[in-house]
C-alpha cells in the first residue's frame, strides 16, 4: 500500500516537474525567481495541522466555547499567514550559476551556485535539492549572497548536464513547502577516466617517444606546485602538507625538455574507450613529468607544448573524441 | 545544555554522498537536534502545566519522569527505546488512563490521555513530522485548558503557551540548527500578532449552533435533573427556569376536554 502510494506520488511529481519545465522553459545562468514560478503546497505536517484545527473547531462548536473558538481561529490564522511568509521567503530570490571545474569521469563534479538576496528581509534556510541529495543555505541577510556546491557523480567522459535543481523552503513553521524549479541548459566537460597505472604495460609502451619519458625527469628537484588531480602520491610534498595544510607536489625537471608524442596507435588493438583511458593517463603523467608533448589522434594533431592550457586542450579532445553522435552534435 | 541552547551559526547539511541518501531525512545526530528537543520539552511543560493539578497524581509523575529521562538520554547520547518497548508503553498508558477515569473521551480523561501520549511521543522524535506532532498535541492541550478555564488570567497564560508552542514549532521546523531563543519568540510573536485580525474576523462571522450537536460527555461535572434521595437545606440556592420544550403529546382521537 505504501509502496503504491510512493510510486504514485513520485509519478505525479515527475509529471508536475515536466509540466513546470514546459511551462517555463530553460533558465539563464542568472535567474530571478518571480512569484509566478513558485509553487506552494502543504507538507504532511501541514495537513495534520489542518486536521487538528478542524477537530478544535468541532470541539468548540460542541461545547459552544468562545475561548475555544478564539484559539481555533488564531491557529487557523497562523496557518494562513504562514502561506504568505513561506512564499515570500522564496519570491524574488536571485540564483546564479557559477560554473564547474572539469573532473575525470567517475569523480564528483561540483557545480557552484550562488543565492542572492536583494530584498529587505532575511531569507531563512533555503534548500537546494537535486537527484536524491540536498544542501541547505545559511540564513541570507539582506543584500548578501551565499555560494552552495551541488555535487554530482559523473558517469562517462563528454559533457555532464547541470542537474535540475529544486529550490525550496518550509519557512516559517514547516507546514508548507514552497519551491521553484531551475532548469539550466548548461553542461560541463568531463575528462575521460585515466587508465590504471599498470594497465599501460598491457598495451605496450610508446615506441615513438624521442626519448623515454619513463625516466620521468625524476633527477632534479625544480620546485613545488599546487596539487592537480592525477598527480602520483609519491610526488606529494607530505612535509609541506603537514606544515602548511596545502597540498603541494614536488616537481622534477630533467635537464633537457624532451618532446613526447602521445599517439592513438600506441595502444594498438585496444577498444576506443581503453585507448582513450590510456592516452589520458599518458597525458597526465607526461605533463606531470614536465615534458613537452603532442597528441596524435586519427585526423587530429596537437603540436607539442606543455602547461595547463595544453593539458586541458588535450584532455578535452580526448573527452569528446568519438562520442555517441547525438552527444557530439550537442557539443 | 546551555551550550546547546545558545548555538548561533546554522550548520550546513553536507551533501549526502552515502549510498543511502534517503536516510538523510531521518538520521539526525543527537547533537543537532538537542536544541530542538529542549524547545519541544519546554512547549510540553508549558502546555501541560495547567492540567497537572486536575489529573490523577500518577499522570504528572509519569509525564515528568519520561521527560526527564528523555533529556538525560539526549545529553548522555543514550539509545532511544525501540519500537518493541514503545508499543507496550503506549498501550500501558492508554489502559492506565482508562482505569483511572473509566473512559478515554471527555475533557479530563482526554487531557490525561493527551499528556501521556505526548510524553511517549517525545521518545521517538526523529524527523520533522514527529516533532511537529508533539507541538500539535501541545496546541490541543492548550485548547483543552481553554475549554475548562474561562478566567481572564488563565487566558493570558494560555496565550503565552500558544506563543511558546509556535516558537517551538518554528525551531523544530528548522534544519539542523536552532536560532537564539529571543529571535524565535519574536518570530512567534510576529506570526501570532499577524493572525489576530484573521481570528477576530472569523470569531464574529462564524455561525454558532446553539447547544451541543454531538454529545461529548463533559467529565465529572455532569449533572442530572431530578432530586437526589437525600437533601439538606441549602443544597439548592438558585434554580433557573427553563422554557425549553419538555415533551410533545399526540392524541389518537380528539383532544379530551
Amino acid at each position: 500500500m505504501s509502496a503504491f502510494a510512493a510510486s504514485l506520488s513520485s509519478a505525479i511529481g515527475a509529471r508536475a516537474r515536466e509540466w513546470a519545465r514546459k511551462r517555463q522553459g530553460t533558465d539563464p545562468a542568472s535567474t530571478h525567481l518571480d512569484s509566478r514560478r513558485i509553487y506552494i503546497f502543504p507538507t504532511r505536517a501541514g495537513f495534520i495541522f489542518g486536521l487538528i484545527v478542524f477537530t478544535m473547531l468541532l470541539g468548540s462548536m460542541n461545547y459552544n466555547n468562545n475561548m475555544g473558538f478564539a484559539l481555533t481561529f488564531l491557529l487557523a490564522g497562523i496557518g494562513v499567514i504562514s502561506i504568505h511568509h513561506c512564499h515570500r521567503n522564496l519570491a524574488d530570490l536571485y540564483v546564479h550559476y557559477l560554473g564547474a571545474q572539469p573532473v575525470f569521469a567517475g569523480d564528483f563534479m561540483v557545480f557552484r551556485f550562488a543565492l542572492e538576496n536583494r530584498g529587505m528581509g532575511t531569507r531563512w534556510q533555503i534548500k537546494l535539492k537535486w537527484d536524491d541529495q540536498s544542501i541547505v543555505c545559511n540564513d541570507l541577510l539582506p543584500e548578501t549572497r551565499d555560494t552552495l556546491k551541488v555535487s554530482v557523480r559523473t558517469q562517462g567522459r563528454g559533457y555532464q548536464d547541470v542537474p535540475r535543481i529544486q529550490i525550496s523552503t518550509r519557512f516559517p513553521l514547516g507546514l508548507l513547502n514552497a519551491w521553484a524549479w531551475l532548469n539550466l541548459d548548461e553542461k560541463e566537460l568531463v575528462y575521460p577516466c585515466p587508465a590504471h597505472r599498470d594497465s599501460q604495460n598491457r598495451f605496450g609502451n610508446s615506441g615513438q617517444t624521442t626519448s623515454g619519458y619513463d625516466r620521468g625527469g625524476d633527477e632534479d628537484f625544480s620546485g613545488l606546485r599546487a596539487y592537480r588531480l592525477g598527480d602520483p602520491p609519491k610526488h606529494v610534498a607530505w612535509k609541506a602538507l603537514a606544515r602548511t595544510g596545502e597540498m603541494l607536489v614536488t616537481e622534477y625537471r630533467s635537464g633537457d625538455q624532451d618532446i613526447v608524442w602521445i599517439d592513438w596507435t600506441d595502444f594498438h588493438g585496444a577498444s576506443v574507450e581503453a585507448r582513450i583511458a590510456g592516452l589520458t593517463r599518458k597525458v597526465l603523467e607526461i605533463e606531470n613529468a614536465g615534458h613537452r608533448y603532442g597528441l596524435r589522434l586519427p585526423g587530429l594533431e596537437y603540436a607539442p607544448a606543455a602547461g595547463p592550457a595544453h593539458r586541458h586542450e588535450c584532455l578535452k579532445t580526448l573527452a569528446l573524441f568519438r562520442l555517441a553522435d547525438t552527444e557530439r552534435q550537442s557539443a | 545544555m546551555r551550550r546547546l541552547l545558545t548555538r548561533f551559526g546554522s550548520a550546513r547539511e553536507k551533501p549526502a554522498q552515502s549510498k543511502h541518501p534517503k536516510r538523510e531525512r531521518r538520521s539526525e545526530t543527537p547533537d543537532q537536534s538537542t536544541g530542538q528537543l529542549l524547545w519541544l520539552v519546554f512547549a510540553v511543560v508549558v502546555a501541560g502545566a495547567p492540567h497537572l493539578l486536575h489529573l490523577h497524581p500518577w499522570v504528572p509523575v509519569i509525564v515528568l519522569g519520561i521527560v526527564g529521562w528523555r533529556l538525560i538520554a539526549a545529553v548522555k547520547r543514550w539509545q532511544l527505546p525501540s519500537l518493541w518497548l514503545r508499543i507496550p508503553l503506549t498501550l500501558f498508558g492508554f489502559v492506565a488512563v482508562m482505569f483511572s477515569y473509566r473512559q478515554v473521551t471527555g475533557l479530563v480523561a482526554g487531557s490525561a490521555l493527551l499528556l501521556v501520549m505526548v510524553a511517549m511521543k517525545l521518545l521517538e522524535t526523529r524527523g520533522h513530522r514527529d516533532r511537529a506532532v508533539v507541538i500539535f498535541i501541545c496546541y490541543f492541550l492548550l485548547f483543552a485548558a481553554f475549554l475548562r478555564e474561562q478566567a481572564i488570567w488563565s487566558s493570558g497564560y494560555l496565550m503565552a503557551g500558544v506563543l511558546v508552542s509556535t516558537a517551538a514549532l518554528y525551531q523544530t521546523a528548522r534544519i539542523g540548527s536552532v536560532v537564539p531563543a529571543p529571535r524565535a519568540m519574536a518570530m512567534a510573536f510576529r506570526l501570532v500578532a499577524q493572525a489576530v485580525p484573521f481570528m477576530i474576523i472569523l470569531f464574529f462571522l462564524f455561525p454558532r449552533i446553539p447547544g451541543p450537536f454531538w454529545s461529548l460527555p463533559t467529565g465529572g461535572s455532569t449533572a442530572m435533573t431530578g432530586l437526589t434521595n437525600e437533601m439538606t437545606p441549602g443544597d439548592i440556592t438558585e434554580l433557573a427556569q427553563s422554557d425549553a420544550v419538555a415533551f410533545r403529546v399526540r392524541f389518537n382521537g380528539s383532544i379530551p376536554e
